[in-house]
C-alpha cells in the first residue's frame, strides 16, 4: 500500500489510527501494540503475501539471536557471542545478497568467465534492504550489551511499524524500543494527532504535487539517453536538474510522511533529511542527506573498519570503502558503484582540503558571502553530476547524458521560443545556439519547474524547521551557519508552525492540494532500493 | 497548546476545499465528461479535452446515444465533421469516437462498446497504414483471441469477446470520481476559462470533433512550412524504424486484420453499415513512403483490406490516399506565416474542408440532392484495385516529375535518417 494511495489515506490510516485508541482506552498498551504489529503485516501484504513469511521468519531469528548474543554478553561468553554475531550478519546479509545481488553476481560472473548460468530473475522483497540493516544493528548492539530485555511484541513493532517499514527512515532500537515501552507516547493526543497531520500533509505535497510534478521532465531525458539519442546542453542539463530535484522531493516527501504518520500514534522517527541542497561542502551534504542511512554506515562500517583512528591512508580508504558499500546497498547495478565512489572521492577531496586549509591557516575571509556561494555551487554541481549515474539505466547513457551536460552536443532551443524572442533570436544564432523543431512548451516547463522547485529546496525552510517548537522528530540536526545557506529572518519567523486556526486552514489547502493529486498514483522512487 | 482550534479549521476548511473544488471542476467540466451545460464565454470550449479522450469519449458516446458513428485516429477526429450535411435525420446525432495515436484494436474495441450501448447502424472508419505496420520481432499469434486485457478496456461495457465487463461499473465510479477530485482537473478548469477569449484555442465539439483551430496558433508565430517539415521527418523515421512487415512473423495475417475482421462480423451478424476509407495524405507523404522503399508493402496493404472488405455485403472501402488536386497542393516552403493551406494541416492531417469532400462521396446516399460532389476518392474493390493501383505509381511519377525540388528534399531526409540510424552505436 503506498502512502499517496486512497487505500493509505482514506482507510487504511483512518481505520489503524481508529482501532488503535479504541484498543488502548478499552484493552491497555500491550493489546494496541499487538495491533498496530498485525496492521504493519498487512500493510506490507497488501504488496505481495508471499514475502509475508520471509519478514517474520526474518523477525523470529533475529529476535532469537539478539536474546542469545545478549546472555552470553552478559555471562562474559566474548568468543561465543562473536560466533554466532557472524553467523547472525552473515545470515542477514546472506538473504539481502540473495535477494538483491544474485541476478548481478551471476550475470557479471558470466562476462567476466565467459560462463552461461541462467537464474531466474529474483523479485526484490520490498523493504528488505532496510529491515536487514536496522537488525543487523540490532544484533551488533545485543553482543555489545547495549540492549535491554524487550518482548517479541515490542521487537516485531521495531521491525515493522508500518510508517518506517518500506523505505526508512531507517530507525535505530535505541530510539523506538523505550518509545514502545512507555505509556506516555503511545495514547491518543490531540496535539500529536495536529502536527502529524501537518508533517504528513507537507509530505503529501512534496511528493504527490512537487515530485510526481517535475518527474515528467527528468525522464524523457533519462529515456532519450537509453535509446542512444544525443542529448544538446540545455536537454541534458534540464533532465539531470529535474531528476536532482524529483529525488529529493521524492524522498523526503516520503520521510515527512513517515514521520508524521508516526507521529499520529505519538511516535517521534528520527531526522532524514534536512534541506541537503542547501550544504555548502559535500561533508554537510551528507549530514544532511538520507541522514540514518549515513548514520548506519559510519557506526557499523567506517568505525568498525577504523574509522580515522588509524592514520591517513586508512581513514581514506575506509571512506571510500564505506561509500561504495552505500552505493551497492542502492541496488546491483556498477552505475550505483560509480556513485558511490565518485561521492567517496568528493569527500577525501573535501577533507584534504580542510586539512590543507588548516595547515596554511586560511580560514580568515573565508566566509565571505562569495566563498559561502562559491562552496554551494561546486557542491551542488558535485552532486548533480552523481545523480546523473544514480539515475540512468546503464553506465553507457549516464555518459550520454553528461556529455550533453558538457556542451559537447552543442546548445539548442526550441524554435517556437526562438521566434518568440524576437531580434534576440539573431544574437542566440550568433552565439551558436541552433534551433529545433517541436518540443517548445516542454522546454518552457522544465526549466519553470526546476526554477520553482530549487528555489523552495534552497531557500525556504524545511519541515523540521517549520515544525520547531514541537520537536518533530527524535533529534535534530545542528550545522554552523557556514555549512548551509541559511533561510532569511523574516522567513523563518513567518513559516514557523502552531496549532492555530490560520495554521489550520493553511494546512488544509496544502492537504487539498496532496488529496487532489491522488487520482494519478506514482511509486516513491527509494522503494526500489 | 491547544490542538482543538487547528483540528477543527483544518476538517473544516478541508471539506470546504473539498466540496468548492469538486463543484468548480464538475461545472467547467473541462473535458466534458460530466455533460454540464456549456456557456459561451465560460467553458464552451474545452482547450484541454484533448489530453482526455481515451478516457472520456467511451462515455460520452453512451450518453449522445448516435445513430451514427466515426472511428478512426486523430486524422478522422480532425477531418471528419458530424454535422456535415450529408448526415441525414435519421443518422443524427453522429459521434466521432476518434482517439488521436490509438491502435486498431482500441479503436475497434471502443466501437464494440458504442455498438453494444447505443442504436447506432451505421458506421465509417478511417484506415491508416502506420497503424498496421507490424515488427519483423512480432511472433503473436494473430488469431489469438482475446489478446490480453489492456487497461482501457476496463471503461469498455462489453470484452473482447462479447461478454458483459465486470468491471465497467466500478470503472466508471472511479473515472468520474478521479476527474472531479482531481489537481490536474482543477488547472485544466481554470486554463478552459481563460482560453475562452483566444479563438484559436483547441477543443473538442460535444459530438467528439476535433477542430484542430490550435494548428493555426503554430502557424501564425512559426509558419506551416514548420509543421510540413517537423512531420515529414516524423513520418520518414517511423518509416524507418524497423524493417516494417503488414503480417506477424510466420503468419499471412496479423492482429490489426484479425480485429477489422471482427468488427466486420460484429457488423453483419446485427446488420450494421460499415464504410470504410482510407485517409488521404499528403502528395509529400506518399513521397515519404516511396523514398523509404516501402509503396509495395502499401500497396498490398490495401489489396489486404479490399479482400477483407469485399467479403461483406455491407462493406464498402474507400480510397482518399491518391494524388489528385487536394493531396497535390502546394505546401509553403519558406517560414511564410501569413501563407495557409486549403486542404492541409500538415501532410499526415487534413483539414475539415477535404473531410467534407470525402462525406459527400461517402455519404451519397444519405446526402441532399443539390450536393455539389467533387472528384475525389475512388469506391475500391477486388475487381479493380489492381488498375486502380497502376493508376497510382503513375500518379506518383508524373507528381516526382513535376515537383523534382520536393522529391530531392525528401531524398535528403531519407538518407539523413539512414545514416544517422547507422552510425549510432549498437547499444
Amino acid at each position: 500500500m503506498l502512502f499517496n494511495s486512497y487505500e493509505f489515506i482514506l482507510a487504511f490510516l483512518p481505520i489503524t489510527l481508529a482501532v488503535f485508541f479504541f484498543v488502548i482506552s478499552r484493552y491497555g498498551h500491550e493489546p494496541a501494540i499487538a495491533w498496530l504489529v498485525s496492521a504493519s503485516l498487512i500493510f506490507y501484504a497488501w504488496w505481495n503475501v508471499t514475502y509475508l513469511a520471509l519478514i517474520i521468519l526474518s523477525m523470529l531469528i533475529n529476535y532469537g539471536m539478539g536474546k542469545l548474543l545478549a546472555r552470553h554478553h552478559s555471562n562474559g561468553a566474548v568468543r561465543h557471542g562473536k560466533i554466532l554475531l557472524i553467523i547472525g550478519i552473515t545470515a542477514n546479509l546472506g538473504a539481502l545478497g540473495y535477494f538483491k545481488y544474485a541476478n548481478f553476481f551471476v550475470s557479471n560472473l558470466n562476462i567476466i568467465a565467459e560462463t552461461s548460468f541462467q537464474l531466474e530473475t529474483i523479485i526484490l522483497p520490498l523493504a528488505i534492504s532496510f529491515f536487514t540493516f536496522q537488525q543487523i544493528a540490532y544484533l551488533i548492539d545485543a553482543h555489545k550489551g547495549i540492549t535491554s530485555e524487550f518482548k517479541f511484541l515490542h521487537y516485531a513493532l521495531f521491525v515493522t511499524f508500518f510508517p518506517q517499514l518500506i523505505a526508512g527512515p531507517i530507525v535505530h532500537h535505541r530510539e523506538m524500543l523505550p518509545q514502545f515501552m512507555t505509556k506516555k507516547t503511545l495514547r491518543l493526543n490531540v496535539d500529536d494527532l495536529s502536527i502529524g497531520i501537518t508533517i504528513f500533509s507537507i509530505g503529501l505535497f512534496k511528493k504527490a504535487v512537487l515530485a510526481d510534478g517535475i518527474a515528467v521532465y527528468a525522464s524523457p531525458v533519462f529515456d532519450a539517453a537509453a535509446r542512444g539519442e544525443t542529448l544538446t546542453f540545455f536537454e541534458a542539463w534540464g533532465g539531470a536538474l529535474a531528476y536532482t530535484l524529483q529525488l529529493y522531493f521524492d524522498f523526503s516527501g516520503y520521510t515527512d510522511m513517515a514521520i508524521g504518520a508516526a507521529r499520529m500514534f505519538g511516535i517521534k522517527l528520527p531526522l532524514n533529511f534536512h534541506s541537503p541542497y542547501k550544504a555548502t561542502s559535500i561533508s554537510e551534504f551528507w549530514r544532511r542527506w538520507h541522514m540514518t542511512l549515513s548514520r548506519f554506515l559510519r557506526d557499523y562500517v567506517y568505525i568498525p573498519l577504523g574509522g580515522n583512528k588509524k592514520g591517513n591512508y586508512r581513514r581514506y580508504s575506509n571512506m571510500m570503502i564505506t561509500m561504495l558499500l552505500g552505493g551497492l546497498w542502492h541496488g546491483a547495478g556498477w552505475t550505483f558503484v560509480i556513485w558511490g565512489g565518485l561521492h567517496g572521492t568528493y569527500l577525501a577531496i573535501n577533507h584534504g582540503w580542510r586539512k590543507i586549509r588548516s595547515t596554511l591557516n586560511l580560514t580568515a575571509g573565508w566566509t565571505a558571502p562569495f566563498c559561502k556561494i562559491a562552496a554551494w555551487g561546486l557542491t551542488f554541481f558535485c552532486v548533480v553530476i552523481g545523480w546523473v549515474f544514480f539515475r540512468a539505466s546503464d553506465l553507457s547513457s549516464a555518459i550520454a547524458i553528461l556529455e550533453g551536460m558538457s556542451g559537447r552536443n552543442g546548445f539548442a532551443i526550441p524554435n517556437a521560443i526562438a521566434v518568440r524572442v524576437g531580434s534576440f533570436q539573431e544574437v542566440l544564432g550568433n552565439l551558436g545556439i541552433t534551433f529545433y523543431l517541436g518540443g517548445g512548451s516542454q522546454f518552457l516547463f522544465t526549466y519553470l519547474w526546476i526554477t520553482a522547485l530549487l528555489s523552495i529546496a534552497l531557500f525556504m525552510p524545511n519541515t523540521q524547521e517549520i515544525m520547531r517548537n514541537f520537536s518533530p522528530s527524535f533529534n535534530t540536526h545542528k550545522s554552523g551557519d557556514d555549512d548551509a545557506l541559511q533561510v532569511v529572518g523574516p522567513l523563518k519567523k513567518l513559516s514557523t508552525w502552531g496549532p492555530t486556526r490560520i495554521w489550520g486552514v493553511f494546512i488544509a489547502i496544502i492537504s487539498i492540494f496532496g488529496l487532489l493529486s491522488l487520482s494519478s498514483v506514482s511509486e516513491f522512487l527509494y522503494f526500489q532500493f | 497548546m491547544n490542538s482543538k482550534y487547528f483540528i477543527r479549521s483544518w476538517t473544516i476548511a478541508l471539506l470546504l476545499l473539498l466540496i468548492t473544488t469538486t463543484g468548480f471542476n464538475y461545472l467547467v467540466d473541462p473535458y466534458g465528461l460530466f455533460a454540464t451545460p456549456r456557456i459561451s464565454g465560460f467553458n464552451e470550449k474545452k482547450p484541454t479535452a484533448n489530453t482526455r479522450v481515451r478516457v472520456v469519449k467511451p462515455y460520452q458516446v453512451t450518453r449522445i446515444q448516435p445513430h451514427a458513428l466515426i472511428v478512426g485516429n486523430s486524422r478522422p477526429e480532425m477531418g471528419l465533421d458530424p454535422t456535415h450535411v450529408c448526415w441525414s435525420a435519421e443518422k443524427r446525432p453522429v459521434y466521432s469516437l476518434t482517439t488521436p495515436g490509438a491502435s486498431v484494436y482500441m479503436q475497434v474495441r471502443q466501437t464494440q462498446h458504442a455498438l453494444s450501448t447505443t442504436p447506432a447502424k451505421l458506421v465509417i472508419v478511417g484506415v491508416d497504414f502506420l497503424d498496421f505496420l507490424v515488427a519483423p520481432e512480432n511472433h503473436d499469434d494473430p488469431y489469438q483471441w482475446p489478446p490480453s486485457v489492456s487497461e482501457f478496456e476496463h471503461r469498455l461495457s462489453i470484452t473482447a469477446t462479447g461478454q458483459d465487463n465486470d468491471t465497467y461499473w466500478w470503472q466508471s465510479i472511479k473515472d468520474y470520481m478521479t476527474t472531479a477530485l482531481s489537481l490536474d482537473t482543477l488547472e485544466d478548469s481554470l486554463l478552459t476559462i481563460t482560453a475562452q477569449g483566444n479563438i484559436n484555442a483547441s477543443n473538442q465539439t460535444t459530438l467528439g470533433f476535433n477542430p484542430a483551430k490550435d494548428y493555426l496558433d503554430i502557424i501564425h508565430s512559426e509558419g506551416q512550412a514548420v509543421l510540413f517539415q517537423q512531420k515529414n521527418d516524423q513520418v520518414i523515421s517511423t518509416l524507418l524504424g524497423k524493417n516494417w512487415s503488414i503480417y506477424h512473423t510466420d503468419h499471412r495475417w496479423s492482429r490489426d486484420f484479425e480485429t477489422l475482421k471482427r468488427l466486420m462480423d460484429t457488423s453483419k451478424e446485427r446488420d450494421i453499415e460499415l464504410i470504410l476509407f482510407i485517409n488521404p495524405y499528403h502528395a509529400q507523404y506518399l513521397e515519404s513512403i516511396r523514398q523509404t522503399g516501402l509503396w509495395p508493402l502499401f500497396e498490398q496493404w490495401k489489396r489486404e483490406l479490399v479482400k477483407l472488405t469485399n467479403n461483406y455485403t455491407n462493406n464498402s472501402i474507400w480510397d482518399f490516399s491518391g494524388y489528385n488536386t487536394y493531396t497535390t497542393e502546394a505546401a509553403p516552403v519558406d517560414k511564410e506565416t501569413t501563407d495557409i493551406m486549403k486542404w492541409f494541416w500538415e501532410p499526415a492531417h487534413y483539414r475539415k474542408e477535404l473531410g467534407d469532400l470525402m462525406l459527400v462521396h461517402m455519404l451519397a446516399n444519405y446526402c441532399p440532392e443539390d450536393t455539389v460532389k467533387a472528384e475525389f476518392g475512388s469506391l475500391v474493390s477486388v475487381a479493380n484495385i489492381e488498375q486502380y493501383l497502376a493508376r497510382q505509381q503513375m500518379a506518383a511519377q508524373t507528381y516526382a516529375i513535376n515537383n523534382p525540388q520536393i522529391v530531392t528534399k525528401i531524398q535528403q531526409l531519407v538518407s539523413q535518417k539512414r545514416n544517422a540510424e547507422n552510425s549510432r552505436v549498437p547499444k
